[in-house]
């Protein structure tokens, strides 16, 4: 605000503003704002106004009609124009914002021009120099054409120089040989006229006699005739000569037209055997081949006269058929390639791939069975190998084997031992029961007695007081007489019990005589019979809670447990089997 | 095989007669005639001045010894001993002499080749011709004895005349195509002339016996041409021997080049035998010289002994490099010769010194190859059966057949070194020449093949 207070130097509050207020800034700090403040008490009329104007100027309306100089503000335009003149504000605040933007990024736009510019500029250098040293370089490739060209022109112009030169000196040379032989020549004529001319006497031939012609005959003169019979004889020479070439060219070619006949002959010979096979095969060729063969068989009368002519006819009689045979042998060479290719292919297309199929697959079946026996034969070999290098070999594979069994032999051992336990236990116990049953049995036969003696004496006292007693030791007894039902019931049974330990015996031990069992059995039997009759007497106290929790046989569990002295050192595990075989007897 | 005892003679001058039944040696003015067999002398004659060339008349009645110093020639008869016959060129001076075939006329040539004198002992007459072309090979008769090509040069220009020998009448006479001619030879069957060029130029021209051109062969341009011509025996090939180390067949019907058998520094082709002769010091009680045959003779201690070895495939054969800066270089093939059967052509490389190439004119292909210690001197085909002899200047004597190859020590006391060598036309013996002995050289004749 200050800032944009003191920007606007020309302002109309400087104006309105008394110069005084204005020296009596710096008096105070807290008056600073009031003197310094645009509007105070006494221009707020011209304040108005001004602010009026501002705002008209602004096209904003204006904040009081009153033109009066009154100072009846209205609060609403007011501070509507104040909210406008905020709005205004932000909205140029923006447009400052957004136009520094702009200038910041059109200058940092600029910067980059102006480095591209200046990179532009550096390269535009760089070309330019660089067409200079091409432009320089062709100017100087030129200059050394233009020199080798001038050189070349200088050579050649040397080259033809030298070349007339030697064809001068040639010339010369040659035209100087020409006058030195001629002298020469002349020379030579001079001295052979001179030695002519000189008679010369030297020039002898001394001769003691003549000798004659080494042909007998004498020598003739020269004569036109001999002249004549000289050329004849010439061209006799030449005849013979000729006539010699030509005999030898006949021979020589009467031998290659045998070639030739023999050539041919071989060849139909050779083509007619093939062409039958052809006709079956291709009927197209079968005419031409008719019409050939019938040439042929006329064409031998003819070539055998032909070989005697000799003469242009026979020799384009001979090579034309010779030509015909050739296009023919050669057309079935043609035609037995291409036979021979589409046989080919044919047995490729047709047979050989699939016999080739099977093929691979027998050959596939057949190294499958080749590999397998390898791998036996190998297999054996190592084997026997491994039998030679260490027969303790055997054994462990057969430990190996065993370790399974022998597991279960070890688990069988364990169980075998339990069992020899249990039997040793069980023997002990039925010692013991033994033992106890031949006390019982004794007790018993004390009892019996005893009781004989007291039936005895019952018998003997009956009496009406007696008789009413009879129910309370009738009760008493009914306890009794129920164990001694059980135990007669149990004598009555001891059979069939028996049967039923026997068999039981015999699954839960195997090993258990059925003889030893069978012989101890009874024992058990009285055993039962004997235990049943004991608690009655031993352990009346403990009776009633057992008998509570468990029915008949579990009594016999009871007395087991009150068996005084020998059950001492039974073990719970003891009582358990011995449970599990009264079960078993139970049942 | 046997040698003969040791005979002088001078100036390489041994002949066999032409019925193989003498043998005429020269001993510097000597002239001595021996029973081929026998070897005894059966005449001597002597002449006027050291002998330079001998030369029996074709029937052997004759013989003609040539001292071209004083420009003489006499002639002697072996039928009279006491005939005589002198022939005195005077002042035209003499450089060759021959016999005409018919055995009754002699052809001198004068100096500077002004002419060439015909003489004849039946009649005593003397004829000219004139304008002798000086060159290589520039007189020639037909097999037969019937003509007589002569080149001839005159106004710069090259002719040629074939006279017909029984008259001495010229029956042609045609200008040849050529620029300097340098050897005519006929055909052994007399019918067609080849007429070669001079090696500046590749040109070899065929001329009938009636002067028409027959053909024209030329391998190449702008470098030394043909070095050596050669005709078989059958007439059937034209072998042309070149600069360029290249021998090129022409065949007799079309006169085109039949095939071009090349000299290689290195063979290659495991087909071709190469005989090496190994040379090495005599060791006592040696016994082995010959290395395929099995060949009596006696041997001397001193001197080198050698064989031959067949190398394996890759052979290098030994170059000579020719001097560029002098004329007639050493290389290329300047002789050749045909077998008498027309079986092989032996072959040799100036600047393969040491070489001989035996090609087989069947397959047209190299056959063997000889590669000596030395130089080899000279080389000759028996004239009856495929053999050739060769020698190199050293006291050996090489024989090469088909079955294999042999080097023979020539049992001679003191040196003999064989410079050169001469077939008796019967084939069985030839004659030795060192520089001042001969000696002959019998052949042991297998059975059956005589």
């Amino acid at each position: 605000m200050y800032s944009s207070y003191t920007s606007r130097a020309t302002s109309p509050s400087m104006l309105y503003t008394p110069p005084l207020l204005h020296c009596s800034q710096p008096l105070s700090k807290n008056s600073y704002n009031i003197l310094n403040a645009f509007c105070t008490e006494e221009n707020v009329v011209q304040c108005i106004s001004y602010i009026n104007q501002e705002m008209s100027s602004l096209g904003i309306p204006i904040i009081s009609n009153g033109s009066n100089g009154k100072t009846d503000l209205n609060l609403v335009s007011v501070l509507n124009t104040i909210y406008e003149l905020l709005q205004l504000w932000r909205k140029s605040m923006r447009t400052m914002e957004d136009m520094e933007n702009q200038q910041l990024k059109s200058n940092s736009d600029l910067d980059h021009l102006h480095s591209s510019h200046s990179k532009v500029k550096e390269q535009l250098e760089l070309c330019k120099r660089e067409n200079k040293a091409l432009q320089e370089r062709d100017r100087q490739l030129q200059l050394k054409t233009k020199s080798l060209h001038n050189c070349l022109k200088n050579e050649k112009e040397e080259v033809q120089k030298l070349q007339n030169i030697i064809a001068s000196r040639a010339t010369q040379y040659n035209h100087d040989m020409k006058r030195k032989e001629r002298e020469y020549g002349k020379l030579k004529e001079r001295l052979h006229q001179l030695l002519m001319d000189k008679k010369d006497k030297k020039l002898a031939i001394e001769v003691l006699n003549y000798v004659g012609r080494s042909d007998g005959k004498r020598s003739v003169w020269k004569t036109e005739k001999a002249e004549a019979r000289n050329e004849g004889e010439m061209y006799k020479v030449l005849l013979s000569d000729y006539e010699h070439r030509q005999k030898d060219l006949m021979v020589e070619n009467a031998e290659l037209k045998k070639v030739l006949q023999q050539m041919k002959k071989e060849m139909v010979s050779i083509l007619s055997p093939q062409k039958h096979g052809m006709k079956e095969r291709i009927e197209d060729s079968l005419e031409q081949a008719v019409s050939d063969d019938e040439e042929d068989a006329s064409e031998h009368g003819r070539e055998n006269i032909s070989l005697e002519l000799s003469c242009e006819d026979a020799r384009e009689q001979l090579t034309n058929s010779i030509r015909q045979q050739w296009r023919r042998l050669k057309n079935h060479m043609e035609k037995l390639d291409n036979q021979a290719s589409l046989v080919q292919m044919g047995a490729q297309n047709e047979k050989d791939l699939i016999s080739r199929d099977i093929h691979e697959e027998e050959i596939e079946k057949l190294k499958l069975e080749i590999q397998q026996c390898k791998d036996l034969i190998t297999n054996q070999q190592q084997l026997w190998q491994q039998q030679l290098s260490c027969p303790c070999d055997d054994e462990t594979g057969a430990l190996l084997r065993d370790c399974y069994l022998l597991e279960e032999k070890e688990r069988l051992k364990e169980e075998w031992r339990l069992f020899d336990d249990q039997r040793k236990n069980f023997e002990r116990e039925r010692r013991n029961f033994t033992e106890a049953a031949i006390r019982l049995g004794h007790e018993r036969k004390e009892f019996e007695e005893d009781r004989a003696t007291w039936l005895k004496h019952q018998f003997l006292n009956i009496t009406p007081f007696v008789d009413r007693k009879k129910p309370h030791t009738a009760k008493s007894h009914s306890a009794l007489s129920t164990g001694l039902d059980l135990e007669k019931q149990n004598l009555h049974t001891a059979p069939a019990q028996q049967n039923k330990v026997t068999r039981h015996t015999s699954l839960s031990t195997p090993k258990s005589s059925s003889s030893s069992s069978s012989l101890k059995m009874p024992c058990t039997a009285d055993l039962y019979r004997t235990l049943c009759l004991i608690p009655d007497k031993s352990s009346p106290s403990t009776q009633p809670k057992r008998s509570s929790l468990q029915d008949t046989n579990i009594k016999l569990y009871s007395s087991q447990l009150s068996t005084p002295k020998p059950r001492l050192s039974i073990t719970s595990d003891d009582s358990y089997i011995c449970s599990i075989t009264g079960d078993e007897n139970r049942l | 095989m046997n040698f003969s005892e040791v005979f002088k003679h001078s100036n390489q001058l041994c002949r066999f007669s032409p019925d193989g039944k003498y043998l005429a040696t020269c001993v510097q003015y000597r002239l001595v005639v021996r029973d081929v067999n026998t070897l005894q002398i059966l005449h001597l004659y002597t002449c006027l001045d050291q002998i330079q060339q001998v030369e029996w008349s074709s029937d052997s009645l004759f013989i003609l010894c040539a001292m071209f110093k004083r420009g003489l020639i006499q002639v002697w008869s072996l039928e009279q001993p006491d005939w005589h016959c002198k022939i005195d060129e005077g002042s035209a001076g003499l450089v060759a002499s021959r016999w005409s075939p018919d055995g009754r006329h002699i052809l001198n040539t004068t100096e500077f080749h002004l002419r060439v004198t015909v003489w004849s002992l039946c009649t005593k007459s003397v004829s000219y011709i004139k304008y002798p072309k000086a060159c290589q090979q520039g007189i020639d008769f037909t097999k037969d004895g019937r003509y007589l090509a002569l080149a001839e040069r005159r106004d710069c220009k090259d002719y040629i005349s074939i006279f017909v020998c029984n008259d001495w009448q010229l029956l042609r006479h045609f200008e040849s195509e050529t620029q300097d001619l340098a050897g005519i030879e006929w055909s052994p069957n007399g019918c067609v002339l080849a007429v070669w060029d001079t090696c500046l130029e590749y040109k070899v021209l065929l001329y009938s016996l009636d002067g028409r051109l027959l053909s024209t062969f030329s391998a190449y341009e702008w470098s030394l041409g043909v070095k050596s011509v050669m005709w078989s025996p059958s007439s059937q090939f034209l072998a042309i021997g070149s600069y360029d180390e290249k021998v090129r067949i022409l065949n007799h019907v079309t006169w085109k080049k039949i095939i071009e058998f090349e000299h290689p520094a290195t063979i290659n082709n495991p087909k071709i035998v190469v005989y090496k002769e190994v040379e090495k010091r005599a060791v006592l009680g040696n016994d082995d010289l010959s290395f395929h045959h099995n060949l009596t003779m006696g041997s001397s201690l001193f001197s080198t002994q050698s064989k031959y070895e067949v190398s394996p495939a890759p052979v290098q054969v030994p170059v000579i490099k020719p001097d560029p800066e002098r004329a007639n270089p050493k290389i290329g093939i300047a002789t050749m010769a045909f077998s008498s059967d027309n079986r092989y052509l032996a072959t040799k490389n100036d600047n393969m010194p040491n070489d001989l190439w035996i090609w087989d004119m069947q397959k047209l292909k190299l056959f063997v190859v000889l590669e000596q210690a030395a130089p080899v001197r000279c080389f000759q085909w028996d004239p009856r059966r495929p053999r050739l002899a060769i020698c190199t200047g050293n006291s050996k004597v090489y024989l090469w057949s088909p079955a294999g190859c042999v080097s023979v020590q020539v049992p001679v006391e003191g040196s003999f070194q064989v410079l050169s060598l001469n077939w008796h036309s019967s084939g069985e013996s030839m004659v030795l020449l060192s520089k001042e002995q001969l000696c002959l050289c019998y052949m042991e004749t297998p059975e059956g093949e005589s």
